[in-house]
């Protein structure tokens, strides 16, 4: 086997990149020490250090005490039904939008992405009202309605991008063969689309699993209650005991985690697709 | 912490009024004692418990918030005629703001004689205006400044028992290298809190309480105002504090307290237990708190602020208006 000679530029190179790896993950290692310490430790003199004493009460205290399970499992609901109306409703508007004609075809594309601009603050104050008259507060729906509204815009852009990028001689060869509309626009056209839902779909995962604002103010119910609003809870008025925070943070990290370590190949594909392509 | 059960127990009494045959009812409380960490949250469980077991017919569904987030979702809630039916807010200015709104039902008719022979004279005044009374206190929060015997005794400086004490306690430690006070700037409420005990202390109650609810031509540049600002600038102008006192969290100042490594720390009176349970290598801190607590030893006198924060439970205004909320099982009232 042939060894390539070490070079100047060579060593460079791989010192940038180990400081750049180290950069990386270095809020991840922190994180895990963090979950283990105590207040004194975290703030005093072993900030960054491995713990002097090795907490692991601190997840317990957060699973248990923290309800950490429970509001892990409204996450993981929420944000898939979510994930599932978004991407459902976006695809089929997105196929609507670019592949038929019909009148006000534009007006309503460019009326559905003027939804980008709309701010969630501003927003606020009026969706309340109109999920209180809905009697959906304190429910799953209370938040899968509004996210998967507040969603929608982006996937079809995104979605949309990718849509007209498919050659339309794919559905006409399906028509001659005798395909009806959904038949092509679920079976030919969805799993073409793959790499614009995951796109997509990791966006409004990042989004939804990491919403606080609407989390907080549309949920009174410890049964609804999602990660970052059950996280926010665990802060004292004055005082508060930080390491069950990182504890659950941990495990609020997770997921995410899991999810970029099973598909990162697939969104470095999809986004370069899309520069391509797009 | 009484308090609580009084107002559950005076919601159950507009209840069971209307509804002797004790039909099921929902309740719904605005809670802030979410955090384990909370000191209020376990006599709360308590009392809650308590009531369930009295008034078994009545359930509370308890909203657990961060305190912070709570007040911007109490204000969203608001708009919407949408908050709980009972629930905590902050007494003073910004209580008068809901009550301005409508939003709180005057509580003068369900309090008797007997309630108000055991509440702390004065502990509604943050709580009263134009006569009506708006909430119920269940703690009288209190500021102390904690002092470190063993550093005092070690640079061989008295505890202060007046402000001049306390600025010349400063200098002398500033001289022997240890850091005077600390504070948690960032956090603002801690460095506030110092700043509103001394107004408190140098302008008075009176002058103080016409500036905050802009009554009688109240303001902030009277003599004794301004003698309390010029307070705190002397503190910081003779070094109390480090240098990032601005930028440490409460948190973050707690630390060097915690390890014996700053004299005096202004906090509230919460922040004793933490001196019993979080630090036990140190009892040195255990005797200090039982010569200075600010019931106690005469050096915390000046620090004592009776009305500095009360916190309330308030009965939402909905209690009159149900007719008006469909759905709710207490649409009788």
């Amino acid at each position: 086997m042939k060894h390539s000679p070490i070079t100047v530029k060579g060593v460079v190179k791989t010192v940038f990149l180990l400081i750049w790896t180290v950069a990386c993950l270095f809020p991840l290692y922190w994180l895990f020490t963090f979950s283990l310490k105590t207040n004194n430790e975290i703030f005093g003199g072993n900030v960054v250090g491995l713990p002097n004493y090795w907490i692991w009460s601190n997840y317990v205290d957060a699973w248990g005490a923290g309800k950490m399970s429970l509001y892990l499992r409204n996450s993981i609901i929420t944000t898939a039904a979510t994930l599932f109306f978004t991407l459902l409703l976006s695809f089929m508007s997105s196929y609507g939008l670019l592949r038929m004609r019909w009148k006000g075809q534009k007006v309503t594309m460019t009326y559905l992405l003027l939804g980008l601009m709309i701010p969630m603050h501003a927003a606020l104050l009026p969706l309340l009202g109109t999920m209180l008259k809905l009697g959906v507060l304190s429910t799953h729906w209370g938040l899968i309605i509004p996210y998967t509204a507040f969603n929608i815009p982006m996937a079809i852009l995104i979605i949309s991008g990718f849509i007209g990028s498919i050659p339309l001689d794919m559905e006409e060869a399906a028509f001659i063969d005798g395909s009806g509309i959904y038949r092509t626009a679920f079976t030919i056209i969805l799993p073409m689309l793959v790499p614009a839902m995951v796109t997509a779909a990791i966006f409004v995962f990042l989004q939804v699993w990491n919403e606080l604002l609407m989390a907080s103010v549309f949920v009174s119910s410890d049964n609804v209650r999602t990660l970052t609003v059950g996280i926010q809870q665990m802060f004292g008025q004055y005082q508060t005991d930080w390491g069950p925070i990182g504890a659950a943070l941990v495990i609020g990290t997770l997921p995410t985690l899991i999810l970029y370590l099973c598909m990162s190949s697939q969104v470095q594909k999809s986004l370069i697709a899309g520069a391509v392509k797009g | 912490m009484f308090a609580i059960l009084l107002t559950l127990t005076l919601c159950l009494g507009l209840v069971s009024a209307m509804a002797e045959e004790h039909e099921e009812v929902t309740l719904t409380f605005g809670s802030i004692w979410s955090s384990e960490s909370e000191a209020t949250r376990a006599p709360f469980l308590k009392t809650l418990e308590e009531f369930k077991e009295a008034y078994p017919w009545i359930t509370v569904e308890v909203d657990w918030n961060e305190a912070n987030a709570w007040k911007e979702k109490g204000d969203t809630l608001a708009t919407q005629d949408a908050m709980p039916d009972v629930f905590y807010w902050n007494a003073g200015g910004i209580l008068k703001e809901k009550v301005d709104m409508g939003q709180i039902l005057p509580l003068n008719d369900y309090i008797d004689d007997d309630t108000m022979g055991r509440l702390m004279d004065g502990a509604l005044a943050s709580m009263t205006f134009d006569g009506q009374i708006y909430g119920l206190p269940y703690t009288n929060a209190c500021s102390v400044m904690y002092c470190n015997k063993a550093l005092f005794e070690a640079n061989n400086v008295a505890i202060p028992e007046t402000w001049d004490d306390v600025l010349a306690a400063v200098e002398a430690f500033k001289a022997a290298g240890v850091t005077p006070m600390i504070a948690g700037g960032s956090d603002r409420w801690p460095t506030n809190m110092l700043g509103d005990i001394l107004l408190l202390r140098f302008a008075g109650d009176a002058d103080l309480r016409k500036a905050c609810f802009k009554e009688e031509g109240g303001t902030f540049l009277t003599d004794g105002m301004i003698a309390g600002a010029q307070a705190l600038r002397d503190l910081v102008d003779a070094g109390a504090f480090p240098d990032d006192v601005a930028a440490l969290t409460r948190d973050e100042s707690e630390v060097p307290w915690h390890n014996g490594e700053v004299a005096m720390y202004v906090m509230g009176q919460w922040e004793a237990g933490n001196l019993g349970t979080e630090v036990p290598a140190t009892t040195m801190y255990r005797e200090i708190f039982k010569q200075h607590h600010y019931g106690v030893g005469s050096a915390m006198a000046m620090f004592i602020v009776a009305e500095c924060l009360v916190f309330t439970v308030l009965l939402n205004w909905v209690f009159r208006e149900r007719d008006a909320r469909p759905g709710k099982e207490l649409a009788r009232l």
